[in-house]
């Protein structure tokens, strides 16, 4: 209390616009130190992303290049004077100059372009490259053709929209059932569907890779959709959100004798777009990432039926000698999810923040 | 509800509520007989032990008694006969619709949709296009037809003709032509059930009414549930109970797995002393503090347990403070702090095996980021005045095995502390700004402000953010499997050093395939988990009820 006594004082004594200019710098200054951590942070969480866009675009070699850069860059090459083969170039003592051969003992013979004569010998792995900066595009081409990733690319869109179809429908099902309709063991089951919302999803990797077998569906993308498109978390989010709907909406089409189902379609389900496209997003990211369940399932050699995660990972672990590819596919694998998350952001953030905590 | 209050339709005049009546007992009755049967046939089979025979004869039991409650409700012209009849007749139908799909190879069929889907995402992307347009009211109408044309034309890229006839064709033999008859007619015993007449006959209420409503909507949901939720879940507990390879007949062991999960003892050696000449026969050493030894009979279980506790130390610690501290910066009116938001939270949906791949290359010994980012801060520093001479070396951050489930850390926190940012941040924007103003009045500073009035209030989504980080890093396994794929078992690390639960899990599961005892281990990870989960309940109760 004696503090704000003493400053409304000052207040009266300095004049409003001195006090005002003070408070105004000491905000900018604020804002600006609030920027600047941010900012760092930001980088901090970003850079690997630069680093992988970088390397996907980058030649083999250019990879395991020290130090590291992040745009792709390929050594420049030259002709010697009365030759047309195309030497390295290499920046020895200020001059550009080619190699011309190898002369043991890690040396090498580096020629000026202009005077093939005038030759120095030197080091050749510590010797400096002359460098440009060049995409190579092609590494997308290789990946998607050599490697099978278009299968798994394609693979991958399909049994997402199928979860992502699937669990809305049973969802918006469900969670009609679960706020409007009256039945008997309604909220026993309601509270069981809650409480498996905590069980992991370890418990279920044995057991549900048996029925797997019962159904003889192992090593198929039936596999990857069926068992994910009745989702207790969903049903929950959008039993939560129509609760939230007025019932005065509902009385008109009840009177005019509308059945459940015309109402849940004509009424609920346009009023309910951010739970719908929050749901969305999150089952979209949810089944285009998973790996585990993918990886247990589907056969490590029946590369028709992979998804991109398990190609990714199968990629990784065999040719770990063309990383640019791999980093490449990483790109297309990222490119997807965070387009979509751009687009849907405005209600994916603030929803699944604030179902978490309610 | 919609039975009572739909239109009488061209169905209700062709046959009499009471002569349906009639019939539907004398289908019950049929059905009765069916379940029996198949409840028979499968105990006679040629392996009535197996898990699914159980729970073909559990469902024919259940059936048949179901059958005779609702025959008994039908004489008498009871509600009860009217839910019986509806239920049953639904289920079978979607059940023998299942099979039918199943038997016809329409599920598996799938995989030919992955060759032939290519050709339809062009129409998709129209499909979707046109469908955006048609909030637009000028091109409205336009657009919806476009949307249509566009899917039919993806339907019909794809194969949907070709699909449709061999799957007309496969409908020729006898069981296939027995299941789509007994579905159409239990479909049509469903629906016809729900009309008005005969739901008044029948004596139907509205409540009855809308407890079939209620199953009706929540069955997609709920069925499913029980096939991939609920049963398996069962299914687990009773796996771990048994010895068992996945394929030949599971041996009943009782608490066997458990107790040698479980199994731990406690020695003293000598320095210089092997684990293995102080303890009991059958038993490891796992560690050793001073002369204490501590053995186990899965020495490599209790390996993994030691493992994913260091793991869950720090890693929950970093994805959750930071976190907190961001937050609380993120929580001001300052301009483009939602771009930091979405920013922040990038790398949380990049998915792990590409963040895994990303980091592997980071931490490479030799030409990896993280290394020379390391030395180039060692120079910076020991060229600066005053300061001791720095060299950062040359970490092998994934091959060294102190450093493996180190690095494990920093991807993992690196992969969550921005999503949990935004988690706190709804916590932060969700607290009355009154309560800060008050205690501000009253002089309390900052700190004081914090400690005493923000972070009880954020004391749910504390529990909530710890909670879920701490559910993901228990169960850590795709990290490790993509940084160390060339470990046996693979993702275990140099030495063993990243052998999370889980990663162990899988190879006893699904390399040496020993389910049951793969399924016991899970069980012992879920009671950590939930052990864990509810301390922190407990916390967060404490925290509230402490202000």
């Amino acid at each position: 209390m004696a503090d704000t006594t003493t400053r409304e004082v000052e207040r009266a004594d300095t004049g409003l616009a001195d006090s005002d200019r003070r408070a105004r710098r000491r905000e900018l200054l604020r804002r600006a130190g609030l920027y600047s951590v941010l900012t760092v942070v930001g980088i901090g969480l970003l850079f690997p992303f630069l680093v992988v866009a970088g390397a996907s675009l980058k030649a083999r070699d250019d990879i395991f290049r020290y130090p590291p850069r992040v745009l792709p860059y390929t050594q420049d090459t030259a002709e010697l004077a009365g030759q047309d083969e195309a030497l390295p170039l290499y920046d020895i003592d200020g001059e550009e100059r080619v190699l011309v051969e190898s002369v043991g003992g890690g040396a090498g013979a580096f020629a000026l372009p202009e005077d093939p004569d005038d030759v120095v010998e030197a080091n050749i792995r510590t010797a400096t490259t002359v460098d440009s900066v060049s995409p190579r595009p092609e590494n997308f081409d290789e990946v998607l053709d050599q490697q099978n990733l278009g299968r798994s690319l394609t693979n991958t869109i399909l049994v997402t929209l199928l979860v992502v179809g699937g669990t809305v429908l049973t969802s918006l099902m469900g969670g009609y059932a679960f706020a409007r309709i009256d039945f008997p063991g309604r909220d026993a089951l309601f509270l069981v569907y809650i409480g498996s919302i905590m069980v992991p999803f370890v418990i279920l990797i044995v057991p549900l890779y048996q029925v797997m077998v019962a159904f003889g569906w192992v090593d198929s993308l039936a596999a990857l959709v069926f068992p994910f498109v009745f989702n207790a978390y969903g049903t929950f989010l959008i039993r939560q959100f129509f609760v939230s709907i007025p019932k005065e909406l509902e009385e008109a089409a009840v009177l005019d004798g509308a059945g459940r189902w015309t109402i849940l379609w004509r009424i609920f389900v346009p009023l309910s777009t951010p739970a719908i496209a929050t749901l969305s997003t999150f089952m979209f990211l949810y089944a285009w990432n998973s790996f585990v369940w993918p990886f247990i399932v589907i056969n490590a050699g029946n590369t028709d039926n992979h998804v991109l995660t398990l190609s990714l990972q199968q990629l990784g672990g065999r040719a770990a000698d063309t990383p640019n590819l791999i980093f490449a596919a990483v790109m297309i694998a990222i490119a997807v999810p965070v387009t979509v998350f751009v687009l849907a952001q405005r209600y994916f953030v603030e929803n699944l923040a604030s179902s978490g905590i309610k | 509800m919609t039975a009572t209050t739909t239109s009488p339709s061209r169905w209700s005049g062709a046959v009499s509520a009471p002569t349906w009546t009639t019939a539907m007992t004398a289908w019950h009755v049929v059905h009765l007989l069916g379940a029996v049967a198949l409840a028979v046939v499968v105990q006679q089979g040629e392996d009535p032990s197996g898990a699914v025979a159980a729970g073909l004869v559990a469902t024919a039991v259940a059936f048949a008694a179901g059958d005779v409650a609702t025959i008994i409700g039908l004489r008498r012209r009871r509600p009860s006969g009217l839910l019986g009849t509806v239920v049953i007749s639904y289920l079978t139908a979607v059940g023998s619709t299942a099979l039918l799909l199943q038997r016809t190879g329409v599920f598996t069929g799938m995989d030919a949709l992955g060759e032939s889907f290519a050709r339809g995402v062009p129409f998709l992307l129209l499909a979707v296009l046109a469908f955006a347009a048609t909030a637009w009211p000028p091109v409205a109408r336009v657009a919806r037809w476009v949307a249509i044309g566009a899917i039919g034309a993806m339907l019909l890229a794809v194969g949907l003709l070709p699909g449709l006839l061999t799957f007309l064709g496969r409908l020729g033999g006898v069981v296939e032509l027995g299941l789509l008859v007994v579905a159409v007619t239990s479909a049509f015993a469903a629906f016809r059930s729900r009309r008005n007449d005969v739901v008044v006959h029948l004596r139907g209420t509205s409540s009855s009414s809308a407890t079939l409503d209620g199953l009706l909507f929540v069955s997609p949901n709920a069925l499913g549930f029980l096939a991939f939720f609920a049963g398996p879940l069962l299914f687990s507990l009773w796996v771990s109970l048994n010895d068992w390879d996945a394929f030949g007949t599971p041996d009943f062991v009782g608490l066997a797995n458990y107790v040698r999960i479980m199994s731990l003892t406690v020695a003293t050696a000598e320095a210089g002393q092997l684990g293995n000449e102080v303890l009991l026969n059958g038993y490891t050493e796992v560690l050793r503090l001073g002369n204490i030894v501590l053995g186990a009979q899965d020495p490599v279980f209790w390996k993994s347990i030691v493992n994913i506790l260091v793991f869950a130390a720090l890693a929950i610690p970093l994805s959750v403070v930071p976190a907190l501290g961001l937050a609380s910066l993120l929580n001001s009116d300052a301009p483009g702090i939602k771009v930091f938001r979405a920013i922040y939270f990038v790398p949380s949906i990049a998915g792990v095996v590409a963040v895994a791949l990303i980091w592997r290359q980071l931490f490479n010994a030799t030409v990896g980021w993280v290394n020379y980012l390391l030395d180039r801060l060692a120079v910076a520093w020991s060229a600066l005045p005053l300061t001791p001479e720095l060299v950062a070396g040359q970490p092998q951050w994934l091959s060294d095995n102190s450093l493996a489930l180190i690095s494990l850390v920093i991807v993992f926190a690196w992969q969550y502390v921005g999503f949990n940012t935004v988690l706190f941040l709804a916590g932060l924007q969700s607290i009355d700004p009154t309560l800060t103003e008050a205690a501000m009045i009253d002089g309390a500073n900052r700190w004081q402000r914090f400690r005493y009035i923000i972070l009880p209030q954020l004391a749910p989504t504390t529990f909530f953010v710890v909670a879920s980080t701490g559910i993901l890093a228990l169960q850590l396994f795709g990290e490790a499997v993509v940084l160390f794929p060339t470990y046996t078992p693979v993702g275990s690390g140099p030495q063993g050093s990243t052998l999370t639960p889980v990663v162990y899990l899988y190879d006893q599961g699904f390399r040496r395939f020993a389910q049951g005892y793969a399924s016991a281990v899970a069980w012992v990870l879920f009671l950590l988990i939930f052990a864990f989960t509810f301390v922190q309940f407990r916390r967060q109760r404490a925290d509230v009820e402490g202000v």
